[in-house]
C-alpha cells in the first residue's frame, strides 16, 4: 500500500485527467524498456526487463520428461512468479505469495492459450522430441526484484525476451524402441534449437482512474485505480487473454474501447520490446 | 446457567424466545415434564428421514440422507489396485468423513471439527471378499466420503445411513483382462463389442448381509430424547449411540462419558427405541431402493 | 487482524473429493477462490458492515464443466439470503470457442477440447462486468460477439436468480 495524502491523490487524478502524468508521460505512454538477455547462465535463458523502477526477471529452464497421457503430442510448460520480500514492503512474509499466484495464473492464461494449445505463444507441439515418449518441460520462473507498478507487462516482456535467448540442446534419438520402453536419447551439448518467439504476445494493461485509462501504471498510479484490464497480444493483434483485476465494475462498452486501445498501444510496445531485444542479443555476444 | 433460581419467576414474563435464550435447560425441562419437545415431537420420536439415491453422477455410487435438516452426502468411488500380500483375496475400503465449513457454523477451515463422527467400519456388512477381481493380482479399492452439508444434530446417525445406503445403490464398473494382464475399464459401449470376457459381469452389486442401522440418544434426568438436534446435544450432554443391524442384533454401543450415568434398564430402553426406529430406517431404504429400479 | 472502515470479504471454493472423474484430494481451489472474490467485491457494498468479515464458502459436489459461472452465480444468491446488502446480484456466464463454434454453458468434454474461453461476470441490471477473463486466442469480432452471448445469457440468468430469491422468500414468510 502506497500511503498518500489527499493532495497527493487529487494530483495524480487531476494529472491523469488532463493527460500529463506526474512524471511527464501522457496517458497511453510506457516508461523506457531496459532489457539485458542472458543474466543466469545456468538456465537455459534468461532476461532482465527493468520498466522506471519496476525490475523483474525471467529465467527458462528445459528438462526431459514425459507427456502426460491425456495429450501425447504435447510437452508441459510451467510458469511460476515469485516476488522477493525485498521488492515492496507488503511483500514480507506471505505478503507476496497471493500476488505471486494471481501474477502466475495471469501468466499463464495469457501465455499459454486455450486447452487444447491453440492460441499459445509458445506451440506446446514444438516440444515434442518423440510423441508420447519423450518432450521437453520448460519451466519459465519469474522473479520481482523491485516493484514499482505494472508488474504483469514486465514479467510478461522478460518471458519473452528470455524465451528468445533460450536455446533447448538438440537431441537425438539412439534407436527405434518399441513397447512401453523409454527410448534412448543423446542430448547435444554444442548444437541448440532456437524458439520462435514472434508468436509471443506482449502484456498491456490498462489501468482505470477516474474516468481515463492509462497504461504501465506506476505503484503511486495504481494504488488510485478502480479496475484494470490486462490484455495480452500478440503480432497480429489478436487477443491471446485478458484478466481483470480490481472490483470495481465496467460497462461492456468501455471494455471494448479498452481492448482496440490496447491493440494500437501494443503495436508500438511490440516493436519496441523487439528492437531491445535484439540489441541486448547482440551485446551479450559481442561480451 | 447464572440464576436458575430466579428464572422460575421469569418465566411468565419474558417472551419465550428470551426465555428459551436465557434459560435454555429450563426451557427444555419445561417442555420434557409434558413428554413433548419444542419441535412437537413425542421424546421418543425421530425426525423425518429421507435418502435420495444417485445423487453424485461422478460417483459409482451415491446418496444423500436427511435427517430432520442433518444432511449427509455419501460417494463412493472405485478404484483397482493390489491387494496386500496379506490378505490376496480382499479388497479394501477406505472411509473418509469431512465437515466442510458451510454445514454449521461452529465448524471454520483449520479448526478440526470436534463432533466429526468417526464412521467405523461396520463389521460383517461388506464381505471384503466380494471385492476381488484377481486373487492376489487386483481387488477393488472402494473410497467411502461422507460430507456433512447441515450438521443439526445426531451426525452419526445420519452419516452411517448416507453411507449404507451409498453402498446399497453403488455399481461397479465393468472391468476386463487386457494381453499384459492389466487390469482395464470397459466402457458401456465397449461392453458388447469387446471380444475379452468382462472379469466381473455378473458382480455388479454387492451383496450387503447385514445392514446396519443406528440412532443416537440423549439421556437427561430420567427422560430419554431419540435423535436430538444439534440445540438439544448442545444442551444436554449426555449421548447414547445404538447401532443395530436388520436382524436386530447389537452391532455397537457407543457412550462417550457425560454426567448422566446410563443404567442397565436405560440402555435396554435405548436399545428399544433403536429397534423400533431400524424397522422404520429399513423401510425408507427400500423404499428408496424401489423407487430407483422403477425408474 | 488490522482495523478496517469497511468490511472484507473472504472467498473459499474447494471440491469434494468425488466430484472430479478422477479421485481427487478435495482440496481448496486457490485460483477459483480469488477470481470468485475479485467477481464478487465488486458488488458488495463493504462499506455498509465496517470492522466485519464476511465469508463465502463454495463447495463443489460434482462438476460437470462451467464451474466457476456457477459457483459465482450461487455465491451472489448466498450473499442475498444472507441480507449482505449489494448493489445488484452477480451473474457468470462462460463460453467456450470450439473452432469456428462458440458454445455457451461448455460441459467438460467440451471444456477439455476448448481452443479458447471466456468467463463473464456482470451485475445485470447495471449492465456492468465485474470480472473478465480470456483465454486463447481471440479476433475482435468473435469477441464482440462471445461477449454480448455472454451479456444476454447473464441477463436472462439474472431473472432466474431474482424470481428464485422471490419465491424463497414468500416461501419463508408463510
Amino acid at each position: 500500500m502506497v500511503g498518500l495524502s489527499a493532495g497527493e491523490k487529487h494530483f495524480i487524478q487531476g494529472g491523469i485527467a488532463q493527460d500529463l502524468r506526474s512524471d511527464g508521460r501522457k496517458r497511453l505512454t510506457y516508461r523506457s524498456i531496459y532489457v539485458e538477455t542472458g543474466v543466469i547462465p545456468q538456465a537455459h535463458g534468461s532476461a532482465r526487463v527493468r520498466l522506471g523502477a519496476t525490475d523483474v526477471i525471467a529465467s527458462v529452464k528445459a528438462e526431459l520428461g514425459r507427456p502426460s497421457g491425456l495429450q501425447p503430442d504435447k510437452g508441459k510448460i510451467a510458469i511460476f512468479v515469485d516476488c522477493s520480500p525485498t521488492a515492496a514492503p507488503m511483500f514480507e512474509g506471505r505478503g507476496g505469495e497471493e500476488l505471486s499466484t494471481e501474477l502466475s495464473v495471469a501468466l499463464q492464461r495469457c501465455l499459454l492459450g486455450g486447452k487444447s494449445g491453440a492460441g499459445a505463444g509458445i506451440d506446446p507441439a514444438s516440444l515434442v522430441v518423440v510423441e508420447g515418449k519423450v518432450c521437453w518441460d520448460l519451466y519459465i520462473d519469474g522473479l520481482v526484484i523491485s516493484s514499482d507498478g505494472n508488474l504483469l507487462d514486465a514479467l510478461a516482456a522478460a518471458i519473452k525476451a528470455a524465451l528468445s535467448n533460450t536455446g533447448i540442446p538438440k537431441v537425438d534419438v539412439a534407436a527405434e524402441t518399441t513397447g512401453d520402453e523409454q527410448p534412448e536419447v543423446n542430448i547435444s551439448d554444442e548444437e541448440f534449437l532456437q524458439f520462435d518467439t514472434s508468436g509471443i504476445p506482449v502484456i498491456v494493461t490498462l489501468t482505470k482512474v477516474g474516468r481515463h485509462y492509462i497504461v504501465d501504471a506506476t505503484s503511486e498510479e495504481e494504488s488510485q485505480m478502480s479496475s484494470a484490464v490486462s490484455i495480452s497480444i500478440n503480432r497480429k493483434g489478436h487477443i491471446c487473454g485478458l484478466t481483470k483485476r480490481g472490483g470495481a465494475g465496467l460497462d461492456p462498452s468501455i471494455i471494448l474501447d479498452m481492448i482496440s486501445v490496447a491493440k494500437h498501444v501494443s503495436e508500438q510496445l511490440l516493436n519496441k520490446l523487439d528492437s531491445e531485444i535484439a540489441a541486448a542479443e547482440a551485446s551479450d555476444e559481442e561480451s | 446457567m447464572g440464576l436458575p433460581n430466579a428464572s422460575g419467576d421469569l418465566s411468565t414474563e419474558v417472551e419465550v424466545d428470551a426465555f428459551r435464550r436465557l434459560f435454555p435447560l429450563r426451557f427444555y425441562e419445561k417442555h420434557l415434564s409434558e413428554s413433548i419437545r419444542p419441535d412437537a415431537r413425542p421424546l421418543g420420536r425421530a425426525r423425518d428421514t429421507t435418502i435420495a439415491l444417485g445423487a453424485v453422477a461422478s460417483a459409482n455410487g451415491s446418496a444423500l440422507a436427511k435427517i430432520g435438516s442433518t444432511t449427509m452426502l455419501a460417494a463412493i468411488k472405485m478404484e483397482v489396485m493390489t491387494p496386500s500380500p496379506e490378505t490376496p483375496d480382499e479388497g479394501c475400503i477406505a472411509i473418509d468423513f469431512h465437515m466442510p465449513p458451510i454445514c454449521s457454523p461452529i465448524v471454520r477451515p483449520g479448526r478440526p471439527a470436534e463432533a466429526a463422527p468417526v464412521v467405523s467400519k461396520h463389521s460383517g456388512m461388506i464381505n471384503l471378499k466380494e471385492l476381488s477381481l484377481v486373487s492376489g493380482k487386483a481387488a477393488w479399492m472402494a473410497y467411502l466420503d461422507i460430507y456433512c452439508l447441515d450438521a443439526d444434530g445426531s451426525l452419526f446417525d445420519a452419516a452411517l445411513l448416507s453411507a449404507v445406503a451409498a453402498f446399497s445403490h453403488l455399481e461397479i464398473p465393468v472391468v476386463s483382462l487386457n494381453d499384459d494382464g492389466k487390469v482395464v475399464l470397459l466402457s458401456e459401449e465397449q461392453e458388447g463389442m469387446s471380444e475379452r470376457e468382462p472379469v466381473n459381469k455378473d458382480k455388479r452389486k454387492l451383496i450387503l448381509s447385514s445392514i446396519p442401522f443406528s440412532l443416537t440418544c440423549i439421556l437427561h434426568k430420567n427422560y430419554i430424547l431419540a435423535d436430538p438436534t444439534a440445540e438439544e446435544e448442545s444442551i444436554m450432554e449426555t449421548l447414547v449411540t445404538v447401532v443395530l443391524d436388520s436382524s436386530s442384533q447389537l452391532v455397537s454401543l457407543y457412550k462417550p462419558g457425560g454426567p448422566v450415568l446410563a443404567y442397565t434398564s436405560v440402555v435396554q430402553d435405548c436399545i428399544a427405541l433403536t429397534r423400533q426406529r431400524v424397522k422404520e430406517l429399513q423401510k425408507i431404504l427400500e423404499e428408496a431402493i424401489s423407487g430407483m429400479e422403477v425408474d | 487482524m488490522m482495523y478496517s472502515d469497511i468490511g472484507r470479504l473472504n472467498c473459499n471454493v474447494s471440491y469434494t473429493t468425488f466430484s472430479t472423474p478422477v479421485r481427487g484430494q478435495g482440496s481448496d481451489h486457490k485460483e477459483y477462490s480469488s477470481m470468485l472474490l475479485k467477481a464478487l467485491e465488486g458488488a458488495i457494498m463493504l462499506e455498509t458492515f465496517p470492522k466485519t468479515t464476511v465469508d463465502v464458502f463454495a463447495l463443489v459436489l460434482e462438476s460437470g464443466g462451467s464451474d466457476l459461472p456457477v459457483v459465482i452465480s450461487c455465491a451472489s444468491l448466498a450473499l442475498a439470503d444472507a441480507g449482505i446488502r449489494m448493489y445488484d446480484l452477480v451473474a457468470a456466464v462462460s463460453v467456450s470457442c470450439l473452432g469456428k463454434n462458440l458454445v455457451i454453458d461448455p460441459i467438460l468434454e467440451e471444456e477439455s477440447y476448448q481452443d479458447g474461453s471466456l468467463i463473464l461476470t456482470c451485475m445485470p441490471s447495471r449492465y456492468e462486468v465485474t470480472q473478465l477473463t480470456f483465454t486463447g486466442e481471440w479476433s475482435t469480432p468473435d469477441i464482440n460477439e462471445a461477449m454480448q452471448l455472454c451479456l444476454d445469457a447473464c441477463g436472462k440468468l439474472g431473472k432466474v436468480m431474482r424470481s428464485c430469491l422471490k419465491e424463497a422468500a414468500s416461501g419463508s414468510q408463510d
